[in-house]
């Protein structure tokens, strides 16, 4: 004799499914999971008004009033804008001589570039702009850079928000005809001036119509031997700056640079 | 809801989700400066989509947390890998968890061998203390599909720790 007369599988037929256990009966281990809680520390519970936790609100609150609360933007116009922050940090790193052709598939990105390839560039900067921070910016205490970080970066990116600087076809940085020896002077200056040391005594005779800044640039950038004045003793701060000049100014900045680290 | 308004729901969010967001980046091994870069990019999310935050809020704000999250490992195994790539012997980002495994290692270990959506599924049950219906709402799956990964990962963890004490 048969012990069950009905079908094999009941719930498939509109019977019951047996129950599964749905509790664990371990109290034990799930004690000791909780009391394991990588985050159980009772200092986070107050975290949103601790000071970090206002200092956290206070940049979501910089950040969120770049649009209305409730507003998403247009995704095609965020995309847009991604890709264009992200060309402006490739762009501005080849400018201050951080990238350039680091290898074949990675070439900087020309603003025309494709999203991935623009982002896989940018997070080459980050890296090496972290790099080049770390020494003296790094946050006590934490893995942050500090606020000086990008400096050279944001420098560099409004230069070419006004069009100053723009990338050629090969990965290299290139001036249009607006940027003057003197800009790019006091540009590299501004971005790396606290890490290079001065090698030879220089003096020109056409820096008089200079701001004192710019002339501090173009005294502290020839002195580090990164841009050289010409033979007779100018400068010639408004010239056009030359491909030949950037690219050797930009060898020489990184072997200052790398002798600084050294 | 206008702009005062919008504000004010916001940082009523803010003050009564923000820290279990913030343990919610800790619990899944973010350092506790990439945990606060997730909360910052959680309620810059919730800001803009302020009108589409469901009530309750906090399973929403979890499971952006998990996408923040997840872009940031992708950012950050890719500047890993370009790290090895120019051989640069820089810092890497350190994790705030060798402090942690000093405590329960058995546990950690048992925990380690769990596949990831184990770890997640119980990190959200019982860490966060989320009901199987919430952590479907931040999974993004069934309630029954964490009921059944949660039995999984007890199962698994238990047979773990057991066999590591015999």
């Amino acid at each position: 004799m048969k012990e069950h007369s009905g079908p094999k599988w009941p719930w498939k037929h509109g019977g019951k499914r047996p129950r599964e256990e749905t509790r664990v009966d371990d109290e034990a281990l799930l004690r000791t999971l909780r009391a394991a809680d990588p985050a159980a520390d009772e200092g986070l519970r107050d975290w949103a008004s601790s000071d970090d936790g206002r200092r956290v609100y206070e940049s979501i609150l910089v950040r969120g009033r770049e649009s209305a609360p409730g507003r998403s933007r247009n995704p095609r116009i965020t995309r847009l804008l991604l890709v264009a922050g992200a060309a402006a940090v490739v762009v501005a790193a080849v400018a201050v001589g951080l990238v350039y052709g680091l290898n074949g598939s990675a070439q900087v990105a020309s603003v025309t570039t494709t999203a991935t390839v623009v982002q896989e560039a940018a997070d080459r900067v980050e890296v090496l702009a972290r790099l080049v921070a770390e020494a003296e910016t790094v946050v006590p205490g934490t893995e942050r850079p500090g606020p000086t970080t990008f400096n050279a970066a944001s420098n560099a990116i409004q230069a070419q928000a006004l069009g100053i600087i723009g990338a050629s076809e090969r990965g290299w940085a290139v001036a249009h005809g607006s940027l003057t020896r003197a800009t790019y002077a006091s540009w590299l200056w501004r971005a790396f001036g606290d890490r290079l040391k001065q090698v030879k005594d220089v003096s020109f005779t056409d820096l008089g119509a200079l701001s004192h800044e710019v002339r501090n640039a173009v005294l502290g950038v020839a002195g580090a031997d990164i841009l050289r004045g010409e033979a007779n003793g100018l400068f010639e701060p408004d010239a056009t700056l030359s491909l030949q000049d950037e690219r050797d100014s930009i060898k020489r900045l990184e072997q200052a640079l790398g002798a600084s680290a050294a | 809801m206008d702009g005062t308004a919008s504000e004010g729901y916001f940082e009523r969010l803010y003050s009564a989700h923000s820290a279990e967001v913030l343990r919610y980046a800790l619990r899944r091994g973010a350092s506790h400066a990439d945990a606060e870069e997730v909360v910052v990019e959680t309620f810059t999310v919730c800001w803009r989509r302020l009108n589409e935050v469901p009530d309750p809020a906090l399973p929403w704000l979890l499971g952006v947390a998990r996408r923040v999250l997840a872009n940031q490992w992708r950012a950050k195994g890719r500047r890993l890998a370009l790290h090895d790539r120019l051989a640069v012997s820089g810092r890497r980002a350190s994790s705030n968890s060798a402090d942690r495994d000093s405590d329960y290692p058995e546990l950690r270990e048992a925990l380690s061998s769990l596949k990831e959506p184990e770890r997640e599924v119980l990190a959200l049950v019982v860490w966060q203390g989320l009901t199987h219906e919430a952590a479907a709402a931040v999974l993004g799956c069934t309630r029954n599909a964490v009921t059944k990964r949660y039995l999984c990962a007890c199962r698994s963890l238990k047979a773990q720790l057991s066999s590591r004490r015999t």
